[in-house]
């Protein structure tokens, strides 16, 4: 079912047939950056205003964003029948290539993101801190560093929070376009809208629950172990479901 | 609707490295369409097949069950004794598509067949190479720089050095000039390819008129709603006239009835 | 049905789940009876903080349940509450180090009726900040204290979001609480000079937060039935204005 070898091999044709999408996507996702910035510092006139909380709203938006859409688009060969009898048709068993997904959607895209996001983000804070040192008034107290995800002591909870979340949202995503066929941008769109948007929180307010109990760390709950075991298996069981669907759809995926 | 089964000679063939194709009782349709009411098939020797049909009725269809990119409604297909809709590697490993259309990455071919040719344990370069010559494609050139004719010989080409043991080729000859026609049904007949089951799809009875043919073994005709597909099994040691073939073939669109019941060889150049 | 589809609706199933399992104060067997207990004679406005972010109202009992209506002026629906230990905690959203957030002062009925503990949590977003008190004094008496102590708020420092994440007043961290004299205040590190204070259920502590004097936070001292000491000799570090990692 899995062959390190064969699976090496997917890797580099993917890699190779690929490389230019993923550099273009980055490229613009830098652009976005600056122009981010741009408008976050007040059309640039105001580089102080980059502070360490501007950043991680910043990162963690873009992030929420662009890893949809490059999670979207690892099935993006599969809208066209072309191409996708060519990935279909691979010798490769489908839990490799699934594999391959989900290593280039959680482990290599976080990554690189952040590895990217600095690219814009380290000379926006250096203008920010040259910016702040440069005013008549006293320099403000606010923290001008870069931020650097799980480093800079944020708030781990919230971080490892936000990135399940995404990562949950990534596999839904990749169900919907899986499942759906024609026009499955839309129909994913759609589906998670009136999921998410909708139902969820029409959910949360009927049952005035309190969802940041459920993100083990981000909100101090009492309870035990009992309560943590619950958090821990909300929290890998509902991706680890989505993602299981990404795999069953991928592998029942005919050629339409 | 229900199929006929068709086991001539051919069954019985040695089949050394080539695949075996089975099909009992196979029910697939397109929406409401349906193609395939309890269809029986069974090729289990090398040989160049041709799959004849109208439009629409559903020669492409069969070629993407055989390949795993469709699931059977109902029935069984087997291939090389793998269950094609499970998409196993080591099948897929033995099977080659080339569609009508294809997608190809801006890639030059070269490149290409340096990551794809690993995919397949009997590739052979010498085959490509030679293929590549005779239909005179730069392989250095990216594919985004190929006319579609060129592009489509560069995958027929790679197609025959997999030398996989079931080729499916889905109108292969669309988009090749007179020349290039002459050339691919050339490079298909050559030995090296013998060991293989190769099942074109097409309306161009040429493509599979000269392999060093073949008595018709038989004809195994489906008839489903408003549509009609012919099946003709061909053998490496007997001859058919390309007159013979497409007779044949309008016979069976015209009047399928005509032919449906038996179809010894001897009697092709009757009907 | 397939694997795909029964595994994306088992996933669906668990966040309902999840969601539903979040209602309320579901971590706590028997909430409902210490809701019950709590008796409120009537509507009553906890406080309001001098930058008038949030307003917290308790109202009356409605439908046999402590209701909570949190008005606000802005950022409202970051705060949270429930029931633990008998106690009411308040969860506190602070925004660019403390700057927002509601301001908890319950007057004595409330008190009495909640009972004797009371925590305020803290739930920082931005890690921009760090808290040095800069200067502190208090008022009242040893029965009744009132500390006020004024607070530099610092940033530039790894670690300071969780010196403001830990800066709730409970569980004796108001223990690590630097505070020096500046510009005449008193010192509550320098208590030693007063001899030993007693903080007691109840004093209320207020610091000042940011350069600007408008941008107070008030915290309350853990009610939690013990006194809390503050004296100079509890091992802390020297006061390093340079921004030293806060224990």
């Amino acid at each position: 079912m899995f062959d390190p070898r064969r699976f090496g091999r997917l890797a580099a044709v993917q890699w190779t047939e690929h490389r230019r999408e993923y550099l273009w996507f980055f490229g613009i996702g830098i652009a976005v950056h600056a122009c981010s910035w741009f408008v976050l510092t007040e059309a640039g006139m105001r580089p102080e205003l980059y502070d360490l909380g501007e950043q991680f709203f910043v990162y963690w938006l873009g992030y929420a964003v662009t890893a949809l859409i490059f999670a979207g688009r690892q099935v993006s060969m599969l809208a066209r029948p072309e191409s996708a009898l060519t990935w279909l048709m691979r010798p490769a068993s489908g839990f490799e290539k699934f594999v391959l997904m989900l290593l280039m959607v959680m482990v290599a895209y976080p990554l690189l993101y952040a590895l990217a996001f600095q690219v814009c983000n380290l000379p926006a804070t250096a203008l920010a801190v040259a910016a702040d040192n440069a005013r008549e008034a006293a320099p403000s107290e606010r923290y001008m560093g870069p931020y650097l995800p799980f480093a800079t002591a944020v708030r781990p909870a919230e971080e490892m929070g936000n990135f399940l979340i995404v990562n949950t949202l990534q596999a839904v995503v990749l169900a919907g376009l899986l499942y759906f066929r024609g026009l499955s941008w839309l129909k994913t769109l759609v589906a998670v809208f009136v999921l998410v948007v909708i139902a969820l929180p029409l959910l949360v307010s009927v049952t005035d629950a309190n969802p940041r109990t459920l993100i083990p760390g981000l909100v101090d709950v009492p309870g035990g172990f009992a309560v943590d075991a619950w958090r821990w298996t909300l929290w890998i069981g509902v991706p680890g479901l989505f993602w299981t669907s990404v795999y069953g759809f991928l592998r029942d995926r005919e050629l339409t | 609707m229900t199929g006929q089964d068709h086991t001539g000679p051919g069954s019985h063939f040695t089949t050394g490295n080539a695949g075996v194709i089975e099909i009992e009782g196979l029910r697939f349709g397109c929406g409401r369409k349906a193609l395939y009411e309890g269809f029986d098939l069974r090729v289990d020797s090398p040989g160049l097949y041709g799959l004849f049909g109208r439009n629409g009725s559903g020669k492409s269809t069969l070629l993407k069950l055989l390949a795993g990119l469709l699931f059977p409604r109902g029935g069984r297909i087997r291939v090389s004794g793998h269950e094609p809709r499970l998409r196993h590697p080591d099948f897929l490993a033995g099977v080659t598509i080339v569609p009508e259309e294809f997608h190809l990455p801006n890639l030059s071919c070269e490149r290409f067949v340096r990551h794809h040719a690993g995919f397949y344990p009997r590739f052979d370069r010498a085959v490509l190479d030679e293929a590549l010559a005779t239909f005179e494609v730069d392989s250095r050139a990216p594919f985004d720089s190929m006319s579609l004719g060129s592009r489509k010989k560069a995958v027929l080409a790679f197609a025959l050095a997999t030398r996989t043991p079931l080729l499916l080729l889905d109108e292969p000859t669309n988009g090749l000039d007179i020349v290039e026609r002459d050339r691919f049904r050339d490079l298909i007949r050559r030995p090296e390819q013998a060991d293989r089951i190769v099942l074109i799809s097409t309306h161009q009875v040429h493509d599979v008129d000269q392999a060093a043919l073949a008595r018709v073994d038989g004809v195994v005709y489906q008839e489903a709603i408003g549509a009609q597909a012919a099946f003709i099994a061909t053998r490496n040691d007997d001859v058919i006239e390309p007159v013979q073939l497409e007779l044949l073939y309008r016979a069976l669109c015209r009047a399928p009835e005509t032919v449906v019941a038996t179809l010894p060889a001897k009697e092709v150049s009757h009907v | 049905m397939r694997l795909g589809s029964a595994t994306f609706i088992a996933g669906l199933a668990l966040v309902v789940a999840g969601i539903v399992s979040s209602a309320g104060d579901p971590w706590r067997p028997g909430k409902a009876d210490r809701r019950l207990a709590i008796e409120l004679g009537g509507a009553e406005v906890l406080d309001y903080g001098a930058s008038g972010v949030n307003i917290v109202v308790i109202q009356d009992r409605v439908d046999g349940e402590l209701a909570f209506s949190e008005g606000t002026v802005e950022d409202m629906a970051q705060s949270t509450w429930r029931m633990h230990d008998n106690a009411l905690v308040l969860d506190v959203r602070m925004r660019d180090g403390a700057v927002e957030g509601p301001i908890l002062k319950v007057p004595p009925t409330l008190r009495r009726l909640i009972g004797d503990k009371m925590y305020v949590y803290t739930d920082v977003v931005a890690p921009a900040m760090r808290i040095d008190a800069t200067s502190a004094s208090w008022k009242g008496d040893a029965e009744s204290l009132d500390v006020h102590a004024r607070a530099k708020a610092k940033s530039l420092c790894d670690g300071g979001f969780n010196l403001v994440s830990d800066f709730h007043f409970g569980g004796g961290v108001v223990g690590t609480l630097r505070i020096t004299m500046e510009g005449g205040s008193i010192n509550l590190a320098d208590l030693s000079q007063v001899g030993e204070v007693e903080l007691h259920v109840g004093d209320d502590v207020w610091i000042t937060l940011g350069p600007d004097a408008d941008e107070t936070l008030i915290r309350r001292l853990p009610f939690d039935g013990e006194p809390a000491v503050i004296d100079d000799d509890a091992g802390l570090p020297p006061y390093d204005s340079t921004c030293t990692q806060v224990p």
